[in-house]
Parts: structure tokens; sequence; C-alpha cells
């Protein structure tokens, strides 16, 4: 019984990263990720899912790596493009190994709107 | 239901290790030592099991150990899309693509393939027993060549702790392994295996930059 809540506690940190020694706040993101592939329609759920995630990390200063730039992305889908540069430009500000990729996805934004609509578009394309 | 609900009962579900065959020798890390990567680029897993979505899983519970291990991580799903507007639409074509052209794309030190070699569910009455094997391997960015390699088969039960009634305990077993059946909870068991093939001493990863014991572990890695 003991031995059971202790693999329990042990996996419980491991999975929810309360363990001692995390860097980083990542609220649900691997559920809301895997979630997201799951129902690829719910494109909106996921963004607020990241905003969250987002703000509750800013608040700790303890934002994961790419946390901005999946926020960002996710913001360029939905069109919304002056969003997406300011988070793209906050991932290469926090991040120089981001450099390269980033000034690659904000030189991309200004050349042209999104290819897809979200919704149907995204979900034709879609496997 | 709403998947959420959903997800929240088969949370209660959590899979937790009995045991994991480690019959690999130590890994030699002067390679990964001498290229000191800083940054990861992780792209798609490529899929060997009998599991369809074992690359889903993978994909959304392999950035938080690689970061919290002490490294930059590309956004996967980020990366994922972009990869695919380049027309390599699935991971064995990334998996072909030449490594140095991929890592200046996007001005990565390294970049991690994984392929999914085993995902095998056994459902028995009282339990279900989930073996997963991931084979990673991690490329230099300048030059192509192994950094780091790791392949091992981890073993799963999902966790019903006992409440000293063995007709409940029957019960809650069978309940368990209905759940997990119906649709099982892999997000906990991914995270856990990443985890583990990351920092396991003398077969993961070195703690990297960000990390407090970044060139402290030379005696465990």
């Amino acid at each position: 019984m003991i031995k059971c809540i202790l693999l329990l506690c042990i996996a419980c940190g491991l999975i929810t990263g309360c363990a001692t020694g995390s860097m980083y706040e990542w609220g649900d993101y691997e559920k809301d990720l895997y979630l997201y592939y799951k129902n690829p329609d719910n494109l909106d759920e996921y963004m607020d899912a990241l905003q969250e995630i987002v703000s509750d990390s800013e608040k700790a200063d303890k934002v994961p790596p790419g946390m901005y730039a999946e926020f960002g992305y996710i913001l360029y889908e939905q069109g919304r493009i002056a969003d997406a540069k300011e988070y793209f430009q906050k991932e290469k500000d926090r991040w120089p190994e981001s450099s390269v990729f980033m000034d690659m996805a904000i030189g991309n934004l200004t050349e042209s709107a999104p290819e897809r609509q979200p919704d149907s578009k995204s979900v034709a394309q879609q496997e | 239901m709403s998947n959420n609900r959903l997800f929240l009962i088969l949370a209660c579900f959590s899979f937790v290790v009995t045991g994991c065959a480690t019959t690999e020798p130590d890994y030699e890390y002067t390679a990964f030592r001498e290229a000191d990567p800083r940054s990861v680029l992780i792209v798609p897993a490529v899929n060997r099991s009998v599991q369809v979505d074992a690359p889903d899983f993978f994909l959304a519970t392999i950035t938080r150990p690689a970061a919290e291990r002490g490294y930059y991580v590309y956004p996967v799903h980020m990366v994922k899309r972009l990869l695919e507007d380049d027309g390599l639409s699935d991971a064995d074509m990334v998996h072909s693509a030449d490594t140095v052209r991929l890592a200046e794309l996007f001005g990565a030190d390294s970049v991690l393939y994984v392929s999914i070699e085993q995902w095998n569910a056994k459902y028995m009455f009282l339990s279900t027993t989930v073996t997963v094997e991931f084979d990673y391997l991690l490329k230099d960015g300048k030059t192509g060549e192994e950094l780091w390699r790791s392949r091992e088969a981890r073993v799963y039960t999902p966790s019903s702790s006992s409440t000293g009634n063995p007709i409940a305990d029957l019960i809650a077993g069978a309940v368990t392994a209905a759940a997990t059946k119906a649709a099982p909870n892999y997000v906990p068991l991914s995270t856990q295996a990443n985890q583990e093939a990351v920092t396991e001493a003398h077969h993961g990863v070195p703690a990297g930059p960000y990390h407090a014991d970044y060139k402290k572990d030379l005696d465990l890695f």
C-alpha cells in the first residue's frame, strides 16, 4: 500500500513537474496539445490553452522554451498577424537560440497572410 | 461526454513504471561533449508500432523532458507544421532529409529523431500492461554525426492502490482495465518514458546549458 502510494507520488512528480527543480511552468501543455491533435477543429480551444500557459508562466518568469512561439504560430493561423509577430519577437528576445527561426517566421509574416483559413480548410488539409 | 471530462476521468488511472530493461552498455559521450549543443530540433516521430496515435503522444510529451534537461527546444507543433508546408508531410520524409540542411533552416545545434518501435498494450482482466520502445537518435546540426543514441523498452502498468477489501480491489482493477482499453490515457506514460530516457545515468543526455548541473555531471554522462 505504502509502496504503491510512493510510486504514485513519484510518478505524479515526474508527470506534473511538481518535483523539485522544475525550471519552467507548463500547465497542462501535454494534454492540451494531444487533445488538439485528436480534435484539429478545436483551434480556439488550443489557443486559449496556450494563452493561459503563457500568462501563468510569465507571472512566474518561467516561460518554457518554444511556448511564446507555439502561441504566436496559433495566433498566425487565426489570422492575428500583429499578435503573432509580438510573440515571435518575445521568443527571439528570450531565447537567442531561436533567432534564426524567429527571424524567418517574422519575415514570412510580413510577406503574406495565412494560406489556410481556420476550421474548414485546415481540417481538410489535416490527415 | 466532452473530451476534457473523459480525459479527467482517465487521468485518475495513471501509469506507474514496474520495470525497464536496460541491456545496453553505457553510452560514450565524447562526441556529445565536443559538440556541446545548446539547442535541439525535435522532428515528428516515425511510427513502427501498432498504436496509430503514438506519434501524437510522443510529440506532445517530449518537449518538457528535453527543456527541463536544460536545452532550448524548438516549438514542436510549429516545426511540424512548417515541415509539412515545405512538402515534408510525413515523418519518414523528414527523417530522410539532410540533417545539416534541416538544422541550418532552424538554426539548430542538433536534431532529435525518434522512431516508435513498440507500443503494445496487453489487456488482461485485472490490469493492462503497456510496453513502449522509443529509439532516440540525436545528430549534430553542423556535421550530421551521431551525438547520442538510446533505445530501451519500458513496461508500465496502471496503478490501482489496494483498499484492503479484496472484492473492491478486484472491481477497481477490472474498471481500470476496461477504462484503459476503452480510451487509454497515454500522456502520463509517454511523458514518463521520455523523461526516463533523457535523464537516465550513463544512458540519457548530459545536463544542458540552462541546467544547474551543466558540465558538472561528467561522472554520470
